[in-house]
């Protein structure tokens, strides 16, 4: 079963990636999941436990990014 | 491309039936000349068509292979889809809006369940410890001390990037991201200025909260 870090944006829930737990490289995903979060502000939350992630691993298969909320 | 003007207006003494034995002709040389013409028009056909492909397929080609953009290691790795730029590959935007709503409101039981908030009407409502939050569509009142007489609701608003986002997950996210840092709401109220006391805790057992 492929993993699948996911967003939410005007399409509705958008998969940015996906990739064999088992076989990825967790450093490319995890450097990938950084550069998503450095250029949107958006973190990487654990779609299992709902808590916010520092960093991904092969036990995760479903990270939600969540973009900043602000207020209106 | 004279001959293939030639071609396009040759002129009617050209017709089989007008054409009659000419010097080194052949008895059915209207024909061959008809099907030379055709031939001709036939073969100038594809070099026009040739030569306009490429002068069109070169900006698309080096669009799709523009060396200047950054490659993506892992996409050679896994093989699967990865975001350049702001263009998603997979996702609810290949589907219609009835399937993005779906999408969404499992999206938003997923989270309800996860941040065992409760679903009351067109609210979820989060408890963490003794702060209990009621979050709408892009609304959220607090209740500090729920077991407090002295406390009062405060609301705030707050607002996405996303504006189109789907409701569901616009409410989905404020629930996540609440859950796991109740202390949003203030940085939302003091971002929005409406922090305000709304309703007092009697409202509540009116059935306004």
């Amino acid at each position: 079963m492929n993993a699948r870090i996911v967003t939410f944006s005007n399409h509705g829930d958008t998969t940015l990636l996906e990739y064999d737990p088992a076989s990825a490289d967790m450093d490319e995903v995890n450097k990938v999941v950084a550069e998503y979060e450095a250029k949107t502000g958006a973190q990487p939350f654990d779609m299992a436990t709902g808590e916010r992630i520092k960093k991904v691993t092969r036990k995760q298969n479903e990270v939600l990014m969540v973009h900043p909320i602000s207020g209106g | 491309m004279p001959w293939l003007l030639l071609a396009l207006t040759w002129p009617a003494e050209c017709d089989v039936a007008s054409l009659g034995r000419r010097p080194g002709w052949q008895v059915n040389g209207g024909a061959n000349m008809v099907s030379l013409t055709v031939s001709l028009a036939f073969l100038a056909l594809i070099a026009w068509r040739l030569v306009f492909a490429r002068l069109q397929g070169k900006p698309i080609a080096k669009e799709i292979v523009d060396p200047r953009l950054p490659r993506n290691t892992l996409l050679d790795r896994v093989g699967l889809a990865v975001i350049v730029g702001d263009r998603f590959e997979r996702g609810a935007q290949n589907v219609d809006l009835f399937e993005q709503e779906d999408r969404a409101k499992a999206y938003l039981r997923r989270i309800v369940a996860l941040t065992e908030a409760m679903q009351i009407g067109d609210n979820y409502v989060l408890e963490i410890g003794t702060t209990r939050f009621h979050v709408h569509d892009r609304y959220v009142r607090r209740l500090r001390g729920v077991s407090d007489p002295k406390f009062e609701y405060e609301e705030t608003c707050f607002c996405l990037q996303y504006t189109r986002l789907p409701t569901n997950e616009q409410i989905a996210r404020a629930l996540l991201a609440l859950a796991n840092n109740p202390a949003l709401f203030d940085r939302w109220a003091a971002r929005s200025q409406r922090l305000r006391p709304t309703a007092r805790r009697s409202s509540e057992r009116r059935g306004i909260g």
